[in-house]
């Protein structure tokens, strides 16, 4: 079933079309990627999502219910979003305050909330930090606890707005970690420009210019290179050894070709 | 004329009791920079103390032991040497712009730094650095309101109009999309061709590294573990697994392929051309 | 940087203090300071100060913690002292001093000042030990004979009560901040803040949303360590911009003020704005009720120190008004 519907969406800012008529279904289950440069749209997109911007026309739904003013408290409890600053979005003094929050302002007995935070802050292995400030945290441990703290009230559809671009490699890793033990169990929506994200994911869409240029499986999108490059998005090395390849004739050309698709998606 | 680092060792916190043990952020680094076309990419994991180093190549921060020989100037633990021509010589450009732009135009805020160390025309010199940076026509905008990419161009402007003769910068560019990034590397490389300065960036990066790098600093919990070529750094695995660094894309890739179709050849390539030129070496090419 | 350090001046051990309902240490604090004021005898102040020295003891604070809050305040008690001392003229005379204050006299205090100033590029520590010196040599030579002639004599007198009045004032002063010592080295800011919310509830009926106030004192506290390490970082790039508090005309220092200032309201700016979508999206609805996973509950102890406390006022206030 789906559980986002977007029909016509158009959202203005200033004197500009962030999302310019963008229409998208997203089933339950899935895990899209939405692939695009800083500017596209894709994180004007997930803020109409949740509500936090209000589009100039068409419509979202949710569940099947339609995103409005009165609808958007009871529809924000069926969607957690985890943002891109680990610091700007760690509200509690401490990681146990952190993952209450939600669980505080829907007014969870505070018996359950003590429940639910163990077992969320082990499930990003975060259970021992309970008592840390934020400020001793590393980037990577602030947006774990984000996303406990947004797993905790049990939404159905998780998002992730550029979860990872300001993390160092290590912080990508256990933020990816978390990501991937999720898929499956919600529906996962990640909006990053990274191309590796991408390939956990079962849908891809890459937008440009508040526009949606292509949809497709992982395989599909990362074929279209000229559609990529166009949409200044970066295609991974061995794409780009794979289209050298294929446009010679080197021997030994088809198993080189297997291989190269092969570790594309060793990551 | 460099700089010149002799056991040098920097602790942020000293305790008054001298019994108890100093948590060393760097210990005994030994290190020589060349003033001109030196490229260097500083890597290491977080806390290893990449940015604490580089703050004490311009004296932010002074060394608690040894001594740091500065174009000239000796900085040691107690020194109360006039820091500013040092900050005027070794420019750093912070992680972030939104930590020095404040002013009303781009244009103030690139002649900030200028005034500050005492530039006789501070109007010019910022133009030029502008003009450097390809963002003349940004020169009477706010500062605000540019993209990420276009802020740090003002930030590195902003430095380069006091014309260091050493160019740093930390993690430049942290956030930016792939090929905002590669513009802006390109850039730099530039400024390095044609106007031969030494730029040493801090990088998490290894396709950074490989691809823009001519020599390599590998840290790890504060000791300086590599000092050497990109090319060597690549080759020596135990130095790879011991600082938990990561192989460029395209080496990787290369290493896959090695592995899979179990053929010898060279993965040690750092561009996606140089790749497959090594593979057409090893398999040929078929004749029609 | 530890966080711990910048977080107020909480003291993290384990005692009986730390661990009572941070309502019972405030609403303790507050009668017992009215209980301080009341008592004017300077037998109860003393005892007063050694009950109050009990308690620090039991907190396991270490005394060093205290001294220091004291230390803060030492001017303004080692002023106040004097004040009393030397102008309040109630009493009998104890003691008469007389001075004479001669050519040469002037030249000694302009000496003194001069070496004084000298001195204080040398050593921080001991300026107002020296300072201290200096005053009491200055007036010392005044009581002697000296060489050259008399521009004016003067008398100081000092009246038991003005020396009573000192030492009332001085235990009062330290009773209080001890006391409020207590209070802030063992209670850590975000319970104080709990506290003070369930405290000042009873507020809503005259309008005053208690809920969005305590929301926004815990925002504060949760990014005043933040704040303060992102004014290093800005101090740091604009050092490397060649900005130097040390140097530099008035104009030039207002400009360097700015360049740390803006950016911290830039970062400011767009951090409120990123935090205010974070909690919206997580249901935050000010004013509106919600549960909370920091519960504060009385136990056996709050009672007993607050009925204590109430003991203690209603003695003291008999005392006053029975002796």
């Amino acid at each position: 079933m789906k559980i986002i519907e977007i029909k016509n969406l158009s959202f203005k800012y200033q004197k500009l079309y962030a999302v310019k008529n963008l229409s998208l279904d997203i089933e339950q289950g899935e895990f899209v990627c939405i692939l695009g440069h800083n500017g596209s749209g894709k994180s004007t997109l997930a803020k109409l999502i949740v509500g936090l911007l209000k589009a100039n026309s068409g419509s979202i739904y949710i569940d099947g219910i339609e995103l409005t003013e009165e609808t958007v408290d009871e529809l924000r409890k069926k969607i957690g979003i985890v943002f891109q600053n680990p610091d700007n979005q760690f509200v509690g003094v401490t990681v146990k305050d952190d993952i209450a929050f939600a669980l505080e302002n829907r007014q969870v007995e505070r018996k359950k909330m003590v429940e639910l935070i163990d077992e969320f802050s082990k499930l990003v292995s975060m259970e021992k930090f309970l008592e840390h400030n934020p400020e001793d945290l590393s980037g990577g441990e602030k947006q774990r606890v984000a996303i406990a703290g947004v797993l905790a009230a049990k939404p159905e559809v998780v998002i992730f707005d550029e979860a990872t671009s300001m993390l160092d490699p290590k912080g990508v890793r256990e933020v990816i970690k978390v990501i991937k033990d999720l898929k499956g169990t919600k529906t996962i929506i990640s909006i990053t420009h990274n191309l590796a994200e991408a390939l956990l994911a079962t849908k891809v869409i890459v937008m440009n210019d508040g526009e949606i240029v292509l949809v497709g499986t992982p395989e599909e999108v990362f074929k279209e290179k000229q559609i990529l490059k166009d949409s200044k998005l970066d295609i991974l090395e061995s794409m780009k050894l794979l289209e050298l390849i294929e446009n010679s004739n080197i021997n030994n050309k088809e198993k080189i070709e297997d291989v190269l698709w092969e570790l594309s998606y060793l990551k | 004329m460099g700089i010149k680092l002799s056991e040098v060792s920097f602790a942020y916190f000293v305790p008054k009791n001298k019994k108890k043990p100093i948590h060393f952020t760097l210990k005994n680094i030994n290190l020589n920079i060349n003033s001109q076309d030196e490229f260097i990419a500083i890597a290491g994991h977080t806390g290893s103390g990449k940015s604490t180093l580089v703050q004490l190549l311009n004296a932010l921060n002074l060394p608690t032991k040894g001594e740091i020989e500065i174009f000239g100037h000796i900085v040691k633990n107690k020194s109360k040497i006039k820091l500013k021509p040092i900050r005027k010589t070794v420019g750093l450009v912070f992680q972030f712009p939104e930590y020095q732009i404040f002013e009303e135009t781009v244009l103030k805020d690139i002649m900030f730094g200028p005034k500050n160390f005492g530039a006789s025309d501070p109007e010019t010199v910022a133009r030029e650095a502008a003009e450097i940076m390809g963002i003349t026509d940004l020169l009477e905008r706010s500062p605000f309101n540019l993209s990420g990419g276009q802020m740090r161009k003002v930030a590195i402007a902003g430095i380069l109009a006091s014309k260091p003769e050493v160019l740093i910068l930390d993690e430049p560019t942290a956030g930016l999309d792939p090929l905002a990034k590669d513009e802006f590397l390109t850039f730099l490389k530039k400024i390095n061709d044609e106007y031969h300065k030494s730029i040493i960036i801090i990088t998490h990066d290894m396709d950074t590294v490989s691809k823009y790098a001519k020599r390599v600093l590998v840290l790890k919990e504060g000791e300086l573990m590599y000092d050497g070529s990109k090319t060597e750094l690549f080759k020596n695995e135990k130095i790879i697994s011991e600082c938990n660094l990561d192989y460029p894309e395209i080496v990787k890739v290369m290493k896959g392929l090695k592995e899979k179709l179990k053929v010898d050849f060279d993965e040690y390539q750092y561009t996606v051309e140089d790749a497959f030129k090594e593979l057409k070496r090893v398999f040929g090419v078929a004749h029609e | 940087m530890n966080s711990k350090m910048i977080l107020g001046q909480y003291y993290n051990v384990d005692s009986w203090i730390h661990r009572l309902d941070p309502r019972t240490k405030l609403i303790s604090l507050f009668l017992l300071m009215i209980g301080i004021f009341i008592i004017s005898d300077i037998l109860l102040l003393t005892i007063a100060l050694g009950l109050i020295l009990i308690l620090v003891i039991s907190s396991k604070v270490p005394i060093t913690r205290f001294l220091k809050s004291l230390k803060i305040m030492a001017a303004l008690l080692i002023f106040t002292m004097i004040f009393q001392v030397l102008f309040n003229t109630q009493g009998t005379i104890i003691q008469s001093y007389q001075f004479d204050m001669k050519i040469i006299n002037i030249a000694i205090i302009v000496g003194l000042l001069i070496v004084y100033f000298l001195l204080g590029k040398i050593t921080k520590k001991f300026r107002m030990f020296t300072f201290l010196v200096f005053v009491v040599l200055a007036m010392y030579l005044q009581t002697i004979t000296l060489p050259t002639n008399s521009l004016f004599t003067y008398q100081i007198n000092i009246y038991d009560q003005g020396l009573e009045s000192a030492v009332k004032v001085l235990l009062r002063i330290i009773n209080l901040i001890t006391l409020s010592s207590l209070l802030t080295l063992s209670t850590k800011p975000t319970d104080m803040s709990n506290g003070l919310e369930s405290i000042t509830k009873p507020l809503k009926y005259i309008g005053v949303n208690v809920s969005i106030l305590a929301m926004m004192v815990s925002i504060a506290l949760r990014f005043i360590p933040t704040l303060i390490n992102e004014a290093n970082r800005i101090l740091k790039a604009q050092a490397s911009r060649g900005v130097d508090f040390q140097e530099g005309n008035l104009n030039d220092k207002v400009k360097q003020i700015v360049s740390l200032l803006i950016p911290m309201f830039v970062i400011s700016y767009r951090r409120a704005g990123d935090l205010a979508n974070a909690m919206e999206a997580r249901g935050y609805i000010p004013g509106a009720m919600r549960t909370k996973i920091n519960e504060l509950k009385y136990r056996a102890s709050d009672i007993i120190v607050i009925v204590s406390t109430i003991i203690i006022l209603a003695g003291t206030i008999v005392l006053k008004y029975a002796l």
